[in-house]
C-alpha cells in the first residue's frame, strides 16, 4: 500500500469522511479525524479494502477535551506492518441548555456507531468506555449493543471518567444499594 | 419410542464464580453443559475494576510509575515501563545507556517470574504438586533479585522517567548471572519432571486449542498468539530500550525457522503449546539476561534533568512493550498540568479473556482449570 495515497484513497470512496490529517504526537506518524457517524463505513472499507487491509484494531482509547469526547482507535495491518491511528469526537454538551447535573444519564447517553462487527477485538474495549465515559455503541441495526461486564458497583450513576460538569452528574453518597453505613465513613 | 428418546437430557447451567479456585481470578463464568462436556461459554469481568486509569488523572505525575505498577501486580515492571516509555517519548527526554540496560535486566526477569506462576498454575490443575514447587521455589530467586535491587519484592517502583531509581546494588549483576546459570539447570529438570511426562501430555494435549486465525481475530499476542503461530514480539518489532542490541529468538511454538507453518499445523495452539511457549521464553529471557550483564555500561543510571517538579509538557504519545502475557500500549496525554489528562492502557488479559468462549466450546468440564491457566489471564490487569 502506498502510504501517501491512502488519505485520497479513502476520499475516493467515502468522500467527505477524512476531515484532516496531522501529526500524531512526536511520532512522524498521522492520525486522521473521521467524522463520527461515518466511522462504521470507515472502519469497514479499511478493513475489508484491498488497498488497505487494515484487519487488527490494537487500541481503543478516549479521552476528554474541554466539551468533548475524541475516540482514538489504533489500527494495524498484519499485511503491510503499518500503523494507523484514526480519531473522532463527540460533544459532550447537553441539549436545551440544560446542565448534566441532576440529569437522568440515560436522557444525554451519547451514542456512536460500534465497530466491533468489524474488528471483533472492540468488544474487549467497548463496554468498559460505556460504563467509564457514558458513550453507548450501536450495533448495525442501530440498537445499544448488551454490555457483558460491569464496571461499577450497582447503583452508581453518572460517568466517573468524565471531567467537570459533565462528570459524575449524581450525588455521590452512598453510591452502593447495599451499603448500609457504619457511621466510620461519615455521611 | 424410540430408545435414545429416554436419555436425551437438557442443557445444564453452571455458574463458576466470582470467586472460585478455578479461576484466574475474580471473574465469573456462566456454563451451558451437555453432560460433562461445555456447549457455550459466557465471561463476566470487572469484579477487580480499581479505578485505575482514574487514579492517574488525580495525582501528580511521579505517582503515576507507582500507581502503573498495580496494572498487573505479578508482573509490575511491564507497567511501569510502558508509562516511562511514553512520558520519555512524549517529553523528549533521553535516558543513559545503564538505564536502559537495567530496565531491559528487570523486564526480563520480571518475564521469568511471571512465567513460573503460570507454569505453577498449570501443574496445579493438572495435579503435579511437585512441579508447583518447583516453580515457585525457583520463583522466589528472582523475587530475592528485586527485593536486592529495589527493596521490594512486588511492586519495585523502581523505574523513573529518565532512568531508574537508583542503580544496582553492589553484587546484583553477579547475582543475576548466578540465577541464568541456576534457570538452564532448572529447565532441563522442568522437561525431565513434567513436559515429557505422559500424563501431563495427556492432560492438555489438543486442549483449548487457538487456531492462528482465531488468535489474529481476537487479538491475542505474547505467549498465547506465538503458540498459534502468530509471531509477534514488540521486543523486535517496535525495539525499545535497546532490545535491538540483543541477539534472541522469538519462540515460535511448532514453526520452523522459515517461519513455515509444519504438518502438525492443526494442533497448533493447544494447552500443551501455550506452556511450553512459557518453557522457551524463560530460556529466550535467560539469554537475554546473559548478554544484558555482560554488556552493562558504566555511567549515569537517571537523567539529571529530571527532577521531582518534573511537568510533562502538553502532548500525547503512545507506547507498546512485550509483556510477559502480551502486548501492554500506554496511550499517555498531557495538558501541561501537574497532572495527566489521561493515562490509558491496553492490556492483553482484557483481549485473552475474550478467548474463553472460543476455547471452552467442546472441552470437558475437568478441562476448565488447564485451558484457563494455560491462557495466564491477570484479571487485575484485565479490569484495572
Amino acid at each position: 500500500m502506498d502510504r501517501s495515497n491512502l488519505i485520497s484513497k479513502l476520499n475516493e470512496y467515502l468522500p467527505g469522511a477524512v476531515l484532516e490529517k496531522q501529526r500524531f504526537g512526536r511520532t512522524q506518524s498521522q492520525y486522521l479525524w473521521i467524522e463520527m457517524q461515518s466511522i462504521g463505513k470507515v472502519a469497514l472499507l479499511l478493513k475489508e479494502g484491498q488497498d488497505f487491509l487494515f484487519d487488527q484494531l490494537e487500541n481503543l482509547s478516549v479521552m476528554q477535551m474541554d466539551n468533548s469526547l475524541v475516540l482514538t482507535y489504533f489500527l494495524y495491518s498484519s499485511r503491510d506492518k503499518y500503523n494507523l491511528i484514526l480519531r473522532s469526537c463527540l460533544d459532550l454538551t447537553p441539549p436545551r441548555s440544560q446542565t448534566w447535573k441532576g440529569a437522568s444519564h440515560d436522557v444525554y447517553q451519547i451514542t456512536v456507531p460500534s465497530v466491533s462487527d468489524v474488528w471483533i477485538t472492540a468488544e474487549a474495549m467497548e463496554p468498559e468506555i460505556t460504563d467509564l465515559f457514558g458513550i453507548y455503541f450501536l450495533d448495525r441495526f442501530g440498537g445499544i449493543k448488551k454490555r457483558a461486564p460491569f464496571w461499577l458497583p450497582k447503583g452508581w450513576e453518572g460517568y466517573p471518567m468524565r471531567k467537570g460538569d459533565f462528570g459524575v452528574s449524581v450525588d455521590m453518597s452512598p453510591p452502593f444499594e447495599h451499603y448500609e453505613g457504619s457511621g466510620d465513613f461519615g455521611e | 419410542m424410540q430408545f435414545a428418546e429416554y436419555l436425551k437430557t437438557d442443557l445444564t447451567s453452571w455458574e463458576i464464580g466470582p470467586y472460585d479456585g478455578a479461576l484466574p481470578g475474580t471473574m465469573r463464568v456462566l456454563l451451558q453443559l451437555d453432560g460433562e462436556m461445555i456447549v457455550s461459554a459466557e465471561v463476566e469481568t470487572g469484579y477487580m475494576h480499581r479505578g485505575l486509569e482514574k487514579s492517574f488523572e488525580s495525582h501528580l505525575w511521579n505517582a503515576a510509575i507507582m500507581l502503573a505498577d498495580r496494572i498487573d501486580p505479578e508482573a509490575a515492571v511491564f507497567g511501569e515501563f510502558a508509562v516511562c516509555l511514553a512520558v520519555e517519548e512524549l517529553a523528549a527526554i533521553e535516558v543513559p545507556n545503564r538505564a536502559r540496560f537495567i530496565r531491559v535486566i528487570l523486564s526480563e526477569l520480571s518475564r521469568i517470574s511471571a512465567h513460573l506462576v503460570c507454569i505453577a498454575r498449570v501443574a496445579k490443575a493438572v495435579g503435579s504438586e511437585t512441579m508447583v514447587h518447583f516453580a515457585l521455589r525457583d520463583r522466589e530467586k528472582v523475587l530475592d533479585l528485586f527485593e536486592l535491587v529495589s527493596g521490594s519484592r512486588f511492586s519495585p517502583n523502581f523505574l523513573r522517567f529518565g532512568g531508574v531509581k537508583a542503580d544496582v546494588t553492589d553484587g546484583f549483576i553477579e547475582r543475576v548471572l548466578e540465577v541464568c546459570e541456576l534457570f538452564q539447570i532448572r529447565l532441563k529438570e522442568y522437561n525431565d519432571l513434567f513436559t515429557y511426562n505422559h500424563a501431563f501430555i495427556n492432560r492438555t494435549h489438543g486442549i483449548g486449542v487457538l487456531t492462528y486465525e482465531k488468535a489474529k481475530e481476537y487479538g491475542a499476542s505474547g505467549p498465547n498468539a506465538r503458540a498459534s503461530g502468530l509471531l509477534i514480539d514488540i521486543r523486535k518489532e517496535y525495539p525499545y530500550s535497546g532490545f535491538e542490541q540483543f541477539d534472541f529468538e522469538i519462540p515460535s511454538g511448532r514453526i520452523d525457522n522459515q517461519n513455515k507453518v509444519s504438518d502438525r499445523v492443526k494442533e497448533l495452539g493447544d494447552s500443551n503449546d501455550r506452556f511450553l511457549m512459557r518453557l522457551k521464553e524463560i530460556s529466550a529471557s535467560v539469554e537475554i539476561l546473559k548478554q544484558a550483564t555482560e554488556a552493562i555500561p558504566v555511567g549515569e543510571f537517571l537523567n539529571p534533568e529530571i527532577d521531582l517538579n518534573f511537568i510533562v509538557p502538553a502532548g500525547e504519545a503512545y507506547a507498546r512493550v512485550e509483556s510477559s502475557r502480551g502486548l501492554m500500549g500506554c496511550h499517555v496525554v498531557s495538558h501541561g498540568e501537574p497532572k495527566p489528562n489521561r493515562v490509558q492502557f491496553r492490556t492483553p488479559s482484557s483481549f485473552h479473556v475474550k478467548l474463553i468462549p472460543v476455547l471452552f466450546q467442546g472441552i470437558r468440564i475437568e478441562d476448565l482449570p488447564v485451558v484457563l491457566s494455560s491462557l495466564d489471564l491477570s484479571l487485575a490487569e484485565a479490569d484495572r
